[in-house]
């Protein structure tokens, strides 16, 4: 049996996947990682499937050890990793062996990293997933967040674990400006906002909210200039919704979103943006939107998916091979 | 009759699109929700990931890549055209046996009260009528009942109850519905059924599908 073993599970970690797709007409949410990005390129830097499972961590850091020689990449913003208290980067294949102490520990500039080990993390799949569903208490590792002594079944690998090598520009999506310009469609329920409120929700700089969770970022800021309470029956609902409450301070939602909602969707975050949203820091990062239409989006996110396909599979140079297994 | 000024068609993101038929519960407009949401489904379009029905609206999300907003606009149009004909099956009639009242349903007097109905007919008015699963959401498998008797409508709790068991029966407003795992709630609970609505692990996972229809018969808790 093939096994990680969590030493320190931080405070949010979890299992996680593409999340639980096809579901949302029973109400359940989509879960999956909250950096897609993140999850399929470093399932790729280990030579898995990008629909396979790994773990996200969250601020409080994480720490590990593997049961055998593998392979495994460490890919998100906001943290720093260590094997044997050896610095290493992240956005990197990387080699540990049996017992080797890997450390990821949450700093600044982001909120969430994606552990990814060759065959990938093997937990009971549910409704087709391995993500873990918070509200429901299921799915993932018993259905909840990951504590220290917890030993995690890990699958084994239709590729055999080579190196990977990612291009030098793999994490550039996230490459920051300030404030971050966080591309959105305009929603189905735009037109019923005044069109001075929608246009103060372009030009406004907003932060994030620290009551924010994998469910939903609230955005603070100022109010839109609306009295429209839009009396709606629910609708469905998707990651990536900009929703306006009564309060009239939107709120994107994110991976764990239920899948119906009520609140006017004025804005859909577009998809190869919501990794670098869900990276952005609560009451730190200055955040802006900008409208783009749904072709441009689906450009952006082909864009995206193509960057992956530059993560190569080393030629086992025994030089790399060497640096990258040089820590003992 | 279907015709296009029938319902509008929204982009939700660059991979979702949101078929509107209406702004209000009804279950006219929520039929046609189900009959495209079927109508769909039986042609298993490539990149589909997911349709969402709603009382009033259907949510399709697609991989974006492999599927568009112009293929999906042009098939629902075609649905339109073609009508109710591509209808099929009535939904699923599923029967669900309810312990009226006592400890199982604490809000029963209250209702009964609120309607100025006895306890009786609240039971017979709810267990009469055949309802359809409008939609689900709140929390996994919670289906909204539509079609219930108005004359014993009530309104949700001030204070939602923090912990609402499994299985519980509730009204809220002029629908009906069945709590598939403990949570909290404000429905008016009415009564429990010892029917298990979700299991994570079940084949498959949930007793009711949207779309179904719904019955409930009274049934009496076994002395012990």
């Amino acid at each position: 049996m093939r096994w990680i073993e969590v030493i320190h599970g931080g405070y949010f970690s979890s299992v996680q996947d593409l999340g639980r797709i096809g579901w949302g007409r029973f109400g359940v949410p989509r879960g999956g990682a909250m950096d897609e990005f993140a999850l399929r390129a470093g399932n790729r830097l280990v030579g898995n499937e990008d629909e396979v499972a790994a773990i996200e961590v969250g601020p409080g850091g994480f720490e590990f050890r593997v049961s055998h020689d593998t392979i495994i990449a460490v890919c998100g913003r906001g943290f720093t990793l260590s094997v044997d208290d050896q610095p290493v980067p992240l956005w990197q294949s990387l080699r540990v062996n049996k017992n080797q102490q890997v450390r990821v520990v949450h700093g600044e500039g982001g909120m969430w990293a994606i552990v990814a080990v060759n065959g990938g993390i093997s937990v009971k799949e549910i409704m087709g997933s391995r993500s873990t569903t918070l509200v429901g208490k299921f799915g993932g590792w018993q259905g909840r967040l990951l504590q220290a002594g917890d030993r995690l079944p890990i699958g084994f690998a239709r590729i055999p674990p080579d190196l990977r090598m990612p291009p030098q520009s793999l994490d550039e999506i996230y490459k920051s400006v300030s404030p971050v310009p966080i591309r959105v469609v305009k929603g189905p329920h735009a037109d019923c906002l005044p069109e001075e409120a929608y246009r103060q929700f372009l030009q406004q700089t907003f932060t994030l909210s620290s009551v924010s969770n994998r469910t939903g970022y609230r955005l603070e800021g100022e109010p839109l200039s609306t009295n429209t309470s839009a009396d709606m029956v629910s609708f469905g609902m998707l990651p990536g919704a900009i929703q306006l409450p009564p309060g009239r301070l939107p709120i994107v939602m994110m991976a764990d979103t239920p899948p119906t909602g009520g609140y006017p969707v004025i804005a859909v975050v577009i998809r190869a943006d919501l990794p670098r949203l869900a990276q952005c820091e609560p009451d730190i990062t200055p955040i802006r939107f900008e409208e783009i239409n749904p072709e441009q989006a689906r450009l952006i996110f082909d864009r995206m998916m193509k960057k992956l396909d530059q993560i190569l599979v080393l030629n086992a140079s025994d030089e790399f091979w060497n640096w990258a297994g040089a820590i003992k | 009759m279907n015709s296009k000024a029938d319902f509008r068609i929204e982009f939700f993101g660059e991979s979702g699109l949101l078929v509107i038929f209406g702004e209000r519960i009804d279950c006219e407009l929520n039929r046609k929700v189900h009959l495209l949401a079927e109508w769909l489904a039986q042609k298993s379009i490539a990149g589909i990931t997911d349709a969402i029905p709603a009382y009033a609206s259907l949510l399709i999300a697609f991989d974006p890549l492999k599927c568009n907003h112009d293929l999906l606009s042009t098939l629902i149009e075609q649905w339109a055209e073609q009508g109710e004909k591509s209808f099929t099956h009535p939904g699923r009639l599923v029967e669900v046996p309810v312990i009226y009242g006592g400890d199982y349903g604490p809000d029963l007097n209250f209702v009964a009260g609120h309607c100025g109905l006895s306890v009786d007919e609240v039971i017979r008015i709810h267990s009469q009528a055949e309802y359809r699963v409008f939609m689900m959401g709140f929390s996994p498998g919670f289906p909204y009942l539509g079609g219930m008797n108005p004359a014993i409508a009530a309104p949700r709790l001030q204070t939602p109850r923090p912990k609402v068991p499994a299985g519980s029966v509730g009204i809220a407003g002029q629908q009906t519905g069945i709590y598939p795992s403990e949570s909290p709630g404000g429905w008016r609970l009415i009564g429990w059924t010892p029917l298990k609505l979700f299991d994570p692990e079940g084949e498959p996972p949930f007793l009711l599908e949207p779309g179904d229809r719904v019955r409930f018969y009274p049934i009496q808790q076994e002395k012990s």
